[in-house]
């Protein structure tokens, strides 16, 4: 890891509600690279908020602190929300779970792409669009110019998530945020939407930040891999070496998952204990 | 004597132009108290013979038999009290302006079973959630808890062979094994017949005996377990399926790229 494009020192995250405060996320902590990190956890876990609040895309309820929120040196937290603007879409982009629910049903894709575009840098309409069908071909799809024209409903899931891959991308964005990217698709088409990620991490050198549930997943595509319990990432493991979990609730999550060949009569459950959620207390 | 007996089952959807053959004659048998697996990605048609068999679509073709009986023969409530459904998602599955215990007891009284009361208990129990959420909305439980719901729901009136639509997808692994294992223990104490939809091959390969690859409408392959385990996948797309299932693969997704273009 060269050059650190984001860096992330206890980040907390409450959502003040008349029931008091909710402590959603607590002290999470990370630097990333021109890398692929992952975040994983169950529902509730607070992944997709750490997500959401680093480009501060949460609801006005939340509130947002840190120690240190820093991309490319410059504090996110102090910026106005004008200048956060420009970074969110532009600087760091996000890819949520379904692209059926992300993409505007009433207008064609390709324009979408377009706005994309327009909503950053000032050239025409026919700039934009060359731009935008440029995109669609780099995100692999074959014969660009007509997806351009076509409309949500008319592309495939797998399609749809590598047109709104597309859209992340014309900005030139150097971070991604991918949240469940790939959860809603088959495990064929899976592979070919990661091998995309892959490659713009390769290529062109961004960093990713890969929120998923799934750590069979995760453990051959990221290069590290953050697990939360309850607001806290309570281990850190490197790529490809998930056997070397220590945490009791990291193995349990491991144990319970069914594997090819492994003849279990039955599965061994979690044990959730208390002590998991326990504070960790900040890092120095 | 077989417990599921699927013979060249085809089907069609869509009028005139827009006419497609959905099913093409799909074929395979499930031995009492054993499970079997249709795996397939989306659009196989792995679902839709679920629905066959449950009757949600009619105007298939070939044949289905279930406990020796033929589809369409004989008395129609007595074939939905044999054969229920427990469907992927329990957060659109169960009504949500109905506490638990109606979801139970309606079908119970539509099928004019006595000792309603003591039933639905009864199957609260077996699902492992207690008499005490009988009187909650599917709002007011888990996702798990939910799907223990949809489970009993279907268990309550006592069928034999139970159709598991992707039945964890939604859930969190660990929230899964905890259904698997339920799914086990009722086949075990009940003596039921599975017939389990998924997409992933590892829950298939936990649960099943046997499966059958579906694509596009077709079975490419079936496999028993055993023959899963030692390498006996023989045809390229449950050779893909099983490879891209297992992990994420640089040179798997080259290559299918090349193949693709």
């Amino acid at each position: 890891m060269t050059d650190t494009l984001l860096s992330v020192r206890n980040l907390n995250v409450e959502y003040l509600s008349s029931r008091g405060p909710m402590h959603a996320v607590r002290n999470v902590s990370l630097d990333l690279g021109r890398e692929k990190v992952a975040i994983v956890g169950e529902s509730g876990s607070g992944k997709s908020t750490v997500g959401r609040a680093l480009v501060r895309l949460l609801p006005p309820i939340a509130r947002i602190t840190a120690d240190r929120l820093d991309f490319e040196g410059q504090s996110l937290l102090a910026l106005r929300d004008k200048r956060m603007q420009d970074i969110r879409g532009r600087r760091i982009s996000m890819i949520l779970q379904d692209p059926k629910y992300s993409l505007n049903p009433v207008m064609s894709v390709g324009e979408q792409i377009s706005e994309a575009y327009l909503a950053h840098y000032s050239v025409g309409r026919a700039e934009a669009r060359r731009r935008a069908i440029e995109q669609l071909a780099a995100v692999q799809i074959r014969d660009p110019e007509h997806v351009y024209g076509l409309y949500p409903h008319e592309v495939s899931g797998g399609m749809g998530q590598r047109i709104m891959i597309a859209m992340m991308l014309i900005p030139e964005p150097s971070i991604i945020i991918a949240d469940e990217p790939t959860s809603a698709l088959d495990v064929t088409v899976r592979l070919q939407v990661l091998a995309l990620l892959d490659d713009l991490v390769r290529q062109r050198g961004i960093g990713l930040i890969f929120i998923s549930h799934d750590l069979n997943l995760v453990q051959s595509f990221c290069d590290r891999v953050l697990i939360m319990y309850a607001g806290q990432v309570v281990e850190t493991l490197r790529g490809g070496e998930l056997g070397a979990a220590r945490h009791p609730y990291t193995k349990g999550l491991l144990a319970s998952l069914p594997r090819i060949g492994a003849r279990q009569k039955r599965l061994p459950v979690l044990d959730r204990r208390p002590e998991w959620a326990a504070d960790l207390g900040a890092a120095s | 004597m077989t417990m599921i007996d699927v013979r060249d089952l085809s089907l069609d959807l869509g009028e005139g132009a827009r006419r497609r053959r959905i099913l093409e004659e799909v074929s395979f048998s499930v031995e009492p108290g054993q499970s079997f697996g249709l795996v397939g990605e989306s659009g196989s048609g792995k679902s839709t013979v679920l629905r066959c068999i449950a009757g949600l679509y009619r105007h298939w073709s070939g044949r289905i038999e279930v406990a020796g009986r033929a589809f369409g023969t004989g008395d129609k409530l007595a074939w939905y009290r044999q054969v229920q459904m427990v469907f992927q998602d329990p957060y659109g599955s169960l009504h949500p302006k109905h506490k638990v215990e109606r979801i139970l007891a309606d079908p119970l009284r539509i099928h004019g079973f006595d000792e309603v009361d003591r039933r639905v208990n009864r199957i609260l129990a077996q699902v492992g959630l207690g008499p005490r959420y009988r009187y909650r909305y599917p709002h007011q439980l888990s996702g798990g808890q939910r799907q223990r719901v949809a489970i009993a729901r279907a268990l309550v009136l006592e069928p034999k062979v139970l159709l598991l639509d992707e039945p964890t997808s939604a859930l969190d692994v660990s929230i899964q094994a905890e259904i698997l294992n339920l799914f086990c223990d009722l086949r075990e104490e009940l003596g039921l017949t599975y017939l389990l939809v998924s997409h992933d091959l590892a829950v298939i390969d936990h649960m099943c005996s046997a499966f059958a690859v579906m694509r596009q409408g077709q079975v490419v392959e079936t496999l028993s377990g055993d023959a899963l385990e030692a390498g006996g996948a023989r045809h390229p797309y449950t050779q893909t399926l099983l490879a891209a299932s297992e992990r994420y693969d640089r040179d798997l997704a080259t290559r299918q790229a090349a193949a693709q273009i």
